[in-house]
């Protein structure tokens, strides 16, 4: 991996949890290496490494959370100062790239997030937390992932993209990243999360009743992180490996034999209600959400969160892999490390090395790993979606179909597996 | 010199108004040359092609008007048809100077309606035609009733079957109603004549001392027939009623098979006699057929597979309608399909489907995109259909697409034992020699007329999903049920096989009709008036109510009701899909909305909404899930009370009071006498967990 580095004007770290290390689970040695500890020294992971197990592929998955989490010269998280998202959209770098506006949206759309980003917030449900707030994301990308895109090639230019071959790949070392951030109220616990404070775009309600972001009204908040996507090219898989990391107190996960209509658990969760059922888990939101209060920016409906698929699903070894990696890491960081709250819920990537193709099937014949992965609040809703339920559901290399240039699709190609990439397309062919 | 009348099937539709317009003569949302307005509008009585507006949806006093069918004599030579289309034909009425020089005085047409629903077999949702091959006959309808479970029954035959039997028409401006006072007429021995002893049937309460009509309306006419201006037949269906009888009939607890219920829908031979001014009289030879079914709420929105090309697909796989198509069992890989008729038609309906459903703004987006292919384009930049076409053949090791949702096309719900729908594989061979650049936008051979006719009124109605469907249902895959004399320039393709029926022998309380045509059995006297129709819903309106969203059947990972083992929904699909969303409305955009929006697109509501709609479980289906049961009455008697209320979805530029800055290709609700909303709709993908109401 490649990083640049940033500052960040302020540091706001939160308090220590003081959970103890999980025990390492039975029937596996995947366990967190000791050269990745301290925490300060964890080296970014060796993306030509040889992939040639489950465990590789969670390793790498966590070594990578691990290095971005690290704090860089500034203090902070290095994944804060990566390049934002619609730096590659707009084909030049943000003067002040730390400066990440946060938009609230929750909910993947058929066909690919990329058009949900874009403002067309309007048909979507959001993710809303137990004090009616809505959750906010930003998205990053790796310095790799931005001179591919936009110095070498100039993909972020809808003609370019167009003319790229179909079956051209993003270079190995390429990193994504999705974050997701709940605002912390004033009188919440903010220890045990990492927190910062971030200017946020305000909700509003449009003319017929939807709620939209409003771009020309921000506000100063506190935000705490509660999932991170990291998704990374790797030797032999430029479909990428597709990690993703939660917060352990967002919510609580289906067990075996959850009956619908029974409490998932008897304790509150950051995102959960204690006792709240099954049934009444991930309810899509987006036909009957109201902004209740413009002035608090309080939603109605709370969203009770659960996790469909513990680990994301797999095999009973790539649960047991992941549950091993979280326990040793944990173990690993510091007694007061913040990150010890948070845990690989899953990573999912091909059987297959080499294998993307333009217009592929990504069913159950070439996944692996977490199957049916999805992080509980950035995918809530599309959970229980069995044609939305991992990953690969929307990352795909079909053709994209942009809803303001209805002659301009953009045909299947491997480079499509990257919403951020679309997000340029869609925009950029919107703005000319 | 030989004659034919078009439409080969003709499409009524029932309304509670006496008052009627003439069902499309156009496709459904197809261009059409000098105008905004897409195809698909139903006409004004007595015009060529002026198509209704808004307006004209009710009668004054708000009762949805009906759909006439309307049907045309066309003049042939008597050449032997090799090839369909042909592209010949003319339009014959009274007054028209035939090419031998005679000129017609009269037209004298006969039309025989019945409803057999309630002596037929039960539709098997999963199996379709199987239940009748192999010999097999599915269970019959009111079982037992009358002692007997032989559907030939006398009793079963005199009480089970409305037959209104037949009546003649004849001249300009006549008309003659299919009720029970009206005496049976027919063309007998040469001459129209009346059949006083005709053995009418129609349930009242001599019939059954305790028949039951919730709308308070007991069924004495199943519709009527008028002549216009220029002699050409209008035929129409019923008022949409419906009535029980026996302890059992209420409450309704089916969506298909309710024994104990009959309904005023219809179907029946249309034969004609042309008058010329020599004094002959020319009986012709073929038929067409009338079919009086639900209303059409969506006249313009094109249904993916529609009823034409599962026909059009009987015809070129089995009658070898057309040679150049199709040969030897195999379709043949030079064949160039016409753009704009076989191709283009698929893009377009596709793109029609949000009028009617809660689809996503991405789907939207995709459907837009193939709406604008031209044949100009290079087809591998604009829809890269292997990847995203269901197939509906099977590959040689036998595996298939149909449990294979999104983003394999169209999404929505299949035939029986298919979970998604499939194209016919006649549109699927079509849309993949247009994907190999084997394809023309300049056909050598246009549809005639008449043939045209043929297409655009099935083109109108459901296909590829039936269970049982909203027009005619899967019997139009069986060979048996067709004429296969089409080559005859006297018949024509895509005919009924008409049973010859004898009117002179009819005598009072024997019934006429017996038990008639029964699918995929070789060597039938024919079809006989209610042959068609019986197969559909009884009472359509249950079948309509519960058809709006569902999931698949068979659910692609297993049954909802395992959800419990090892993960809640592990690997179920919980998405709802649409079963008829071009014929049966789930979402739409009311107009009324769009204007107080500005011109916006507003939020969605259901197609039928209002008071007894809200979501609750169903006792028998998987539960505790209300959100399957969005968008419809949860009490069936309540369709029956409230169908008329139902809104019809038009294209913008037909409301009267559109704002002509409004965009010219939306489609929007009209006319709904509903006056509550109730559950929000929600995007797609929701889900049976989902909270509709929140």
């Amino acid at each position: 991996m490649t990083f640049r580095t940033g500052g960040l004007a302020a540091i706001l770290l939160a308090g220590f949890l003081g959970v103890p290390a999980a025990q390492a689970q039975q029937g596996t040695d995947c366990s967190a290496p000791t050269d990745w500890f301290p925490h300060a020294q964890t080296p970014p992971p060796d993306d030509n490494a040889d992939f040639n197990s489950n465990c590789a592929f969670h390793l790498w998955s966590w070594q990578a959370f691990l290095f971005l989490t690290q704090n860089d010269d500034d203090g902070m998280p290095r994944f804060l100062s990566l390049i934002p998202a619609q730096d590659v959209v707009d084909g030049v770098p943000d003067t002040e790239p730390n400066e990440v506006m946060l938009r609230p949206r929750a909910r993947k759309s058929d066909m690919g997030e990329t058009f949900d980003e874009v403002g067309q917030a309007g048909s979507l449900g959001l993710l809303v937390d137990q004090n009616g707030r809505a959750v906010y994301y930003s998205m990053y990308v790796n310095q790799t992932y931005y001179d591919f895109v936009v110095t070498q090639n100039q993909y972020n230019v809808p003609a370019n993209l167009l003319a790229a071959p179909a079956d051209q790949n993003y270079p190995i070392g390429s990193v994504t990243l999705k974050a997701a951030w709940k605002i912390m109220g004033a009188d919440e616990d903010a220890s045990g999360f990492f927190t910062m404070p971030a200017t946020i775009e305000t909700l509003s309600a449009d003319a017929a009743g939807n709620v939209i972001a409003d771009p020309g009204q921000t506000e100063e908040v506190t935000v705490a992180l509660v999932g991170l996507h990291v998704v990374g090219i790797v030797k032999g898989h430029p479909e990428a490996i597709w990690a993703t990391f939660e917060h352990r107190n967002n919510a609580p996960q289906f067990s075996l034999g959850q009956l619908i209509d029974d409490p998932v658990s008897s304790q509150d969760f950051t995102f959960y209600a204690a006792s709240t059922t099954a049934g009444e888990c991930n309810q899509n939101n987006a036909a009957f959400l109201t902004l209740t209060d413009p002035a608090a920016q309080t939603l109605s409906p709370v969203t009770q969160v659960c996790r469909q698929y513990p680990f994301g699903g797999g095999s009973t070894q790539n649960s047991a892999n992941i549950g091993s990696l979280n326990s040793t890491v944990h173990a690993g960081l510091e007694a007061d490390s913040v990150w010890r709250n948070y845990m690989e819920t899953g990573a999912i990537w091909f059987s297959q090395v080499d294998a993307l193709e333009p217009n592929m099937a990504m069913d159950g014949s070439i996944i692996t790993g977490s199957v049916k992965l999805s992080n509980s609040v950035i995918e809530t809703f599309t959970q229980k979606v069995r044609s939305e339920d991992q990953c690969f559901s929307c990352h795909r290399t079909d053709m994209v179909f942009p809803p303001d240039a209805v002659d301009q699709p953009l045909p299947g190609k491997n480079l499509n597996i990257s919403h951020i990439l679309l997000n340029a397309y869609v925009q950029n062919l919107e703005a000319k | 010199m030989t004659f034919r009348i078009h439409p080969a099937i003709g499409i009524a539709r029932v309304g509670n108004s006496l008052e009627y317009y003439i069902g499309p003569e156009t496709m459904a949302g197809m261009p059409q040359e000098g105008t905004d307005l897409n195809g698909g509008l139903p006409i004004r009585p007595d015009t060529d092609g002026e198509t209704i507006t808004s307006a004209d949806v009710r009668d004054g006093a708000g009762a949805l008007k009906r759909q006439a069918a309307r049907f045309t004599v066309f003049e042939y030579d008597d050449a032997p048809l090799g090839s369909f289309p042909s592209g010949d034909g003319t339009p014959v009425g009274i007054g028209t100077v035939l090419s031998d020089g005679r000129t017609v005085t009269d037209i004298i047409w006969t039309v025989h309606l019945a409803n057999k629903k309630a002596n037929c077999w039960l539709e098997v949702d999963e199996e379709g035609i199987a239940s009748y091959t192999g010999g097999g006959l599915p269970p019959l309808r009111n079982p037992g009733f009358g002692g007997a479970d032989d559907p030939s029954a006398p009793e079963r035959l005199a009480k089970l079957v409305i037959d209104a039997g037949p009546r003649t028409v004849q001249g300009t401006g006549a008309s003659v109603e299919f009720d029970t006072a009206t005496p049976a007429s027919a063309y007998v021995g040469g001459a129209v004549t009346e059949l006083p002893d005709y053995p009418k049937q129609f349930p009242d309460t001599a019939t059954f001392p305790d028949l039951v009509c919730p709308s308070g309306e007991a069924i004495t006419t199943l519709g009527g027939l008028r002549t216009d201006s220029k002699g050409r037949l209008e035929v129409l269906g019923g008022h949409g009623l419906a009535c029980g009888f026996g302890a059992n009939a209420l409450p309704l607890m089916h969506d298909v098979n309710n024994d104990g219920w009959l309904d005023d829908t219809s179907d029946g031979p249309v034969t004609a006699v042309l008058v010329l001014d020599d004094g002959s009289e020319v009986p012709l030879e073929g038929s067409a057929w009338a079919v009086a079914t639900d209303p059409g709420y969506a006249p313009q929105t094109l249904n993916i597979v529609s009823l034409w090309d599962d026909i059009y697909n009987t015809w070129i796989e089995h009658f070898d309608v057309n040679p150049g198509i199709y040969a030897n069992g195999a379709y043949l890989p030079d064949y160039q399909p016409d753009f704009y008729e076989d191709i283009f038609p698929v893009f377009r309906a596709a793109s029609l489907q949000m009028w009617n459903t809660n689809l996503p703004d991405s789907a939207i987006a995709a459907h837009d995109s193939i709406d604008n292919i031209t044949p100009e384009d290079d087809p591998g930049n604009r829809l890269y259909v292997k990847a995203l076409i269901r197939n509906p053949n099977p590959d040689p090791d036998g595996s298939n697409d149909f449990a294979t949702g999104s983003p394999l096309m169209p999404l929505s719900l299949g035939d029986a034992g298919k979970a998604f729908l499939t194209l016919s594989t006649s549109q699927y061979f079509f849309v993949m020699q247009w994907f190999d650049k084997k394809f023309t936008a300049t056909p050598p051979v246009p549809l005639g007329p008449g043939e045209r006719l043929d297409k655009v009124v099935l083109a109108n109605c459901l296909g590829g999903r039936f269970s049982p469907g909203i027009d005619l249902t899967f019997i139009v895959r069986d060979t048996e049920l067709y004429n296969s004399d089409w080559t005859n320039p006297a018949i024509g393709p895509f005919r009924i096989a008409m049973a010859p029926l004898d009117y002179g022998s009819a005598q009072a309380g024997t019934p006429f009709l017996g038990v008639g045509y029964t699918p995929t059995r070789p060597g039938q006297a024919g079809v006989e008036p209610g042959d068609i129709c019986k197969f559909m819903a009884i009472p359509w309106h249950t079948d309509y109510n519960s058809c709006a969203t569902h999931l698949p059947e068979p659910n692609p990972g297993g049954d909802v009701n395992s959800r419990k083992d090892p993960h809640v929904f592990e690997g179920i699909n919980t998405t709802l899909f649409w079963s008829w969303p071009a014929q049966r409305p789930v979402a739409v955009y009311t107009f009324d909305d769009l204007a107080a929006n500005g011109g916006a697109l507003p939020r969605q509501k259901f197609s039928v909404r209002g008071e007894g709609t809200k979501a609750q479980p169903s006792p028998a289906g998987p539960g505790p899930f209300p959100a399957q049961n969005v968008g419809r009455f949860q009490d069936r008697e309540n369709i029956l009370l409230n169908w008329q209320k139902i809104g019809v979805v038009m294209q913008g530029p037909a409301i009267e009071g559109y704002d002509p800055s409004y965009p010219t290709n939306y489609y929007l609700e009209v006319a709904s006498l509903f006056e509550d909303d109730a559950d929000p709709v929600i995007p797609w993908p929701n889900t049976i967990s989902d909270n509709p109401s929140g």
